[in-house]
């Protein structure tokens, strides 16, 4: 579904990806996770031009991505749901309006109808009632779940996360994590950047360690946590287990 | 001190009052008309500048540089005298300015650089995560601007404005080197009838002061109203 071939990106004081190649197949779970600074950020960046290589390539569906190409990178990236660790929210909206822009500003859609499945997809994670507060009302948990729901209302054939708990109190962290399980008993595929490692073992169907701007291991959840290969992953398994 | 009471008596007669009243609205004129064409070049300044096409940001950039980088004063001289010189070169036809006209031009073409650049600080002060945001919906650069990112800039645009409304009340003083009546100008003109410089100046002084006060108030309340409905 999206091939990503010896990708690098150097940023002034640092090599932040060295040669990465990844290969997403649909409904695949896989949990990306590694110490701070390892380039997990910038490789999920990457897969929907927010971040653009400095080599490498990056094929959607078949489809050469090039970066310079407007168009074809709005197109892409109307695929691809993106949620940010700091939910980045339009504050000059309301909820149902930041669901709205995406759907009817670029795809053109019916506004009613979408409005329709807006709230429909808001009563799933239980924020009906709060359609059309403004978001700077609602708390960290629930900014994330509207952040969730403004991507979904795309109907994207993937979902990335960034760290999406990283920047919520803990009582929140569940609310969420809650939603994201939802999404992955409906065979959503999802690359989620994360540092809840219980939460990667239980939904993962493969895990991606990297570190250093490198992969340095891959498994699936079970092998990656009980017989971790590489002295590194033992080493990071052993800091936060 | 008995002198100086005599000489305020002479001075503010209703006759003279009227004058400088006049002058205040010539004043309010220049700013009000100042700001309005500072706005709107400002705003196609800044939206040239922020654009991606070398020639326009490039040409925004200069105009910014040269007004920024110049003296008002000198600008003022430029489009009264220097102008209308050039197109007497050019045409060989003898051009008359309106001073009060070139004034407020000037004045504006001087202003909209500086509305530029509160612009495009109110622009590029907009959380970088607002514009990922909107990428990663897929809108494109001119939807993100429009729809994410000048909404939000207004609201950051209106205090530095506003101030830029006060330079101008001041600024507009320079006016009166090129013989416009303004506040300025008719205290001028008092001051060297009655040979006494030092009443009429400070009475100019105190209504500017006044002037700008009553704006600086107006724009407190208008932040206060606007930072209850964040
Ligand atoms: N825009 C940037 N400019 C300069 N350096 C950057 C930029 N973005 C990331 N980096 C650097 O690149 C490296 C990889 O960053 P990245 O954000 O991908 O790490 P990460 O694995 O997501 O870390 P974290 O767990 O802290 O989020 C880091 O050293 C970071 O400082
Ligand atoms: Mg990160």
């Amino acid at each position: 579904m999206i091939n990503i071939e010896h990708i690098c990106k150097k940023f002034p004081n640092i090599v932040a990806l060295d040669d990465v190649s990844l290969h997403i197949y649909p409904n695949e779970i896989i949990c990306l996770i590694g110490p701070s600074g390892s380039g997990k950020s910038t490789l999920l960046r990457s897969i929907n031009g927010l971040e653009i290589g400095d080599s490498g390539t990056i094929t959607v569906n078949g489809e050469l991505v090039n970066p310079n190409d407007e168009q074809q990178m709005c197109s892409i990236r109307t695929k691809m749901g993106f949620v940010f660790q700091h939910f980045n929210l339009f504050p000059h909206m309301t909820v149902l309006e930041n669901m709205l822009l995406g759907p009817v500003e670029v795809q053109k859609r019916d506004r009613e109808e979408v409005k329709q499945e807006a709230l429909a997809l808001l009563e799933r994670v239980g924020l009906k009632e709060k359609a059309n507060e403004y978001v700077n009302k609602l708390s960290g948990g629930q900014k994330q779940r509207v952040a969730i729901v403004r991507a979904l209302c795309m109907k994207p054939e993937i979902m990335l996360f960034d760290e999406p708990t990283s920047a919520l109190d803990p009582e929140m962290v569940k609310e969420v994590l809650d939603v994201m399980r939802e999404l992955a008993k409906d065979n959503i595929t999802m690359v989620i950047v994360t540092h809840e490692m219980n939460f990667a073992r239980e939904v993962a169907s493969r895990i991606i360690f990297m570190d250093e701007g490198k992969i340095v291991e891959e498994n699936t959840p079970e092998e990656f946590f009980v017989h971790p290969q590489q002295q590194r992953t033992k080493e990071f398994l052993a800091k936060v287990l | 001190m008995e002198d100086m009471i005599a000489t305020i008596q002479k001075i503010f007669t209703l006759e003279n009052l009227l004058f400088m009243m006049e002058g205040v609205k010539i004043s309010l004129l220049v700013a009000v008309f100042g700001l309005i064409i500072g706005t709107l070049l400002g705003t196609l300044a800044a939206s040239m500048r922020i654009s991606r096409s070398k020639v326009l940001s490039g040409i925004g950039r200069i105009y910014v540089d040269v007004i920024r980088g110049t003296p008002m004063l000198l600008q003022l001289s430029f489009f009264y005298l220097g102008f209308p010189m050039i197109y007497q070169m050019i045409t060989g036809n003898y051009l008359s300015v309106d001073a009060l006209l070139i004034g407020i031009l000037a004045i504006g073409i001087n202003s909209g650089a500086y509305v530029c650049e509160l612009i495009r600080g109110a622009i590029n002060s907009i959380d970088k995560g607002q514009w990922e945001a909107g990428m990663s919906l897929g809108l494109n650069r001119t939807q993100i601007l429009k729809k994410i990112i000048l909404p939000q800039s207004f609201k950051r645009i209106v205090p530095p404005l506003a101030n830029e409304f006060i330079v101008l009340i001041k600024d507009s003083s320079l006016i009166s080197t090129i013989g416009v009546y303004d506040l300025m100008k008719t205290s001028n003109i008092l001051g060297s009838k009655y040979y006494n410089y030092f009443v009429p100046m400070i009475f100019a002084g105190i209504v500017y002061l006044m002037l700008t006060l009553v704006v600086s108030q107006i724009t407190s309340k208008i932040e206060m109203r606007m930072a209850e409905s964040d």
